[in-house]
């Protein structure tokens, strides 16, 4: 994959938990700030299962090629 | 941004499967909240008609203005029907709109029972109406009508849709960001495939593809990779062979040429050397029969056009047959051939006329490279085949060169080939005719000391072959 393709796809999920978590919170008024600190906290959330599979298979990558 | 077609194909079907998942989820929880908050409003506005009916029934002077209080409070309207079927109006109020007011309505309800129905008014908001009889003493005598107003709800219920639409599209767009991933990355291996494929459609088979799953896109990787391998030998065998085929071939058509040439110009000096010359003509065109016949039936067995004429056979017979034509040749050289026949062999199936090829082709081969000793064939039967060896005491073959000894072309003495004569096919019909008829054939030989070529024909094997004929 090229790096055009990466960044098209997590500008596309950004967007995506953006719109997620506006409609969630959309009753709790919250203020922009605070909307942008849940949605760093979700995007953190939402990239562990990435980078665990990710460093999961450079482990078994490596450890096959040892 | 590339997009490539297997990539898309995978991406559109899991978006129009995450597009009817959304759009039916979506519908299903839109009609779940609205029926709920339908329900729930007219559980109120019912509980509040009954409590409005129980104070209307008491008769006091003040209900009328308690019930328009408690209406206020409880954000519905009433309206009080007389048992004429008019209104009730305080002074100074306003006469309201009564259209939602029908006549079957206030028979029923002047008939003791109740009604309840939803209505639009002239802007196309929803109330809700519940109407009931006010009975005082056994008598009904007027009703009541409860309005209430669904805008609050329905708004409610528009904002809960926006913000539904909006996770719906939040849903769309991460789904949107996870299929380019996923479809790129399961397409990658297809698309290494096809590019592959194409380039050894041009004729580059010496590429290969890096398969790191297991799964079956990786066995159909490793399947193209020996696909690619088995070309390129086919294209290096075929080299070989062209190569080697045009060397065999120029080879005596020169001595042709060169004997014929001196011949024609008359640069003889004696008739001894003109028959000497006559004689190599001769040597070298027969040798080029035997090659020319040799090829075709090696282009036939590999085609697949030989059938072969399977029938119960006995390899005694058919040993000593070809046993008869070589004894000549083995004279000439002096060398002693003999037969170690045993008794109680059993009759295999196989070609009678090949077989004999075989035999032919092991015997002259074993005569062609042994100087002195002896030629020995053996036919014996263990419990498991009939095993048929033919030994010679000849100059042997390396172990390095007994994995090649049955390619075509393959030379032991390269230097010397001419000397001993042949085609360098023989073996590779051998191994051919052997194989076609259920047999294998094995090689022992030791430099200086000897070659055994056996056939082993499996008594299994040749029942299993016992109905091909």
């Amino acid at each position: 994959m090229k790096k055009i393709d990466w960044f098209f796809s997590i500008f596309l999920i950004i967007m995506g938990l953006t719109c997620l978590l506006f409609s969630a919170n959309a009753f709790g008024h919250e203020s922009f700030f605070a909307f942008g600190r849940i949605l760093f906290k979700v995007c953190m959330w939402a990239a562990c299962p990435g980078v665990l599979v990710g460093s999961l298979y450079l482990w078994f990558h490596y450890r096959n090629k040892g | 941004m590339t997009i490539n077609r297997i990539g898309l194909k995978l991406g559109a079907a899991v978006l129009v499967l995450m597009i009817v998942v959304l759009v039916s989820s979506g519908l299903a929880v839109d009609r779940l909240f609205t029926n709920f908050y339908d329900a729930q409003m007219k559980d109120n506005t019912q509980e509040v008609a009954a409590h409005f009916v129980t104070m209307a029934e008491s008769n006091d002077t003040s209900s009328q203005s308690m019930i328009r209080a408690f209406a206020k409070f409880s954000s519905v309207r009433v309206f009080w029907l007389t048992d004429e079927g008019k209104i009730l109006t305080f002074p100074g109020e306003k006469q309201p709109d009564l259209s939602f007011i029908r006549a079957r309505d206030t028979e029923r309800l002047h008939s003791g029972r109740s009604i309840a129905f939803q209505n639009y008014d002239r802007h196309g908001n929803r109330f809700y109406v519940i109407g009931k009889p006010v009975r005082i003493g056994k008598n009904t005598r007027s009703a009541i009508y409860i309005v209430s107003s669904m805008k609050k709800i329905d708004d409610s219920l528009q904002r809960l849709r926006n913000l539904l639409m909006l996770s719906g599209l939040g849903a769309f767009l991460l789904a949107l960001g996870m299929i380019l991933i996923m479809s790129k990355l399961l397409s990658r291996p297809l698309l290494q495939m096809q590019q592959m494929t194409n380039k050894m459609a041009k004729g580059n088979w010496e590429t290969r593809l890096q398969v790191r799953s297991r799964d079956e896109i990786g066995m159909l990787g490793h399947s193209i990779n020996d696909l690619a391998a088995s070309l390129q030998r086919y294209r290096d065998t075929r080299r070989a062979f062209f190569s080697n085929i045009s060397h065999e071939l120029r080879t005596p058509v020169t001595y042709l040429q060169g004997y014929a040439k001196v011949l024609k110009d008359g640069l003889v000096d004696s008739d001894k050397e003109k028959k000497q010359y006559l004689s190599i003509i001769y040597q070298e065109s027969i040798r080029l029969e035997h090659l020319i016949n040799d090829l075709f039936a090696l282009s036939k067995i590999e085609e697949g056009q030989i059938k072969l004429n399977m029938e119960w056979m006995d390899l005694k017979t058919t040993i000593k047959t070809a046993v008869q034509k070589v004894k000549l040749k083995a004279e000439e050289k002096r060398l002693s051939l003999q037969l170690d026949l045993h008794d109680h062999v059993p009759l295999i199936r196989g070609d009678h006329k090949r077989m004999e090829q075989v035999l032919l082709n092991l015997l002259e081969n074993a005569i062609r490279y042994t100087e002195k000793g002896s030629v020995l064939v053996r036919l014996t039967t263990t419990k498991e085949a009939t095993v048929l060896s033919v030994s010679d005491t000849g100059i042997g073959i390396s172990e390095e060169e007994l994995p090649y000894i049955f390619e075509r072309f393959y030379r032991v003495e390269k230097s010397r080939a001419r000397e001993y004569g042949g085609t360098g096919l023989g073996l590779s019909i051998v191994k051919k005719f052997v194989e076609m008829q259920g047999g294998t054939v094995r090689i022992d030989s030791q430099i200086g000391v000897g070659t055994t070529f056996t056939l082993i024909f499996t008594h299994e094997k040749k029942q299993k072959r016992g109905g091909m004929s």
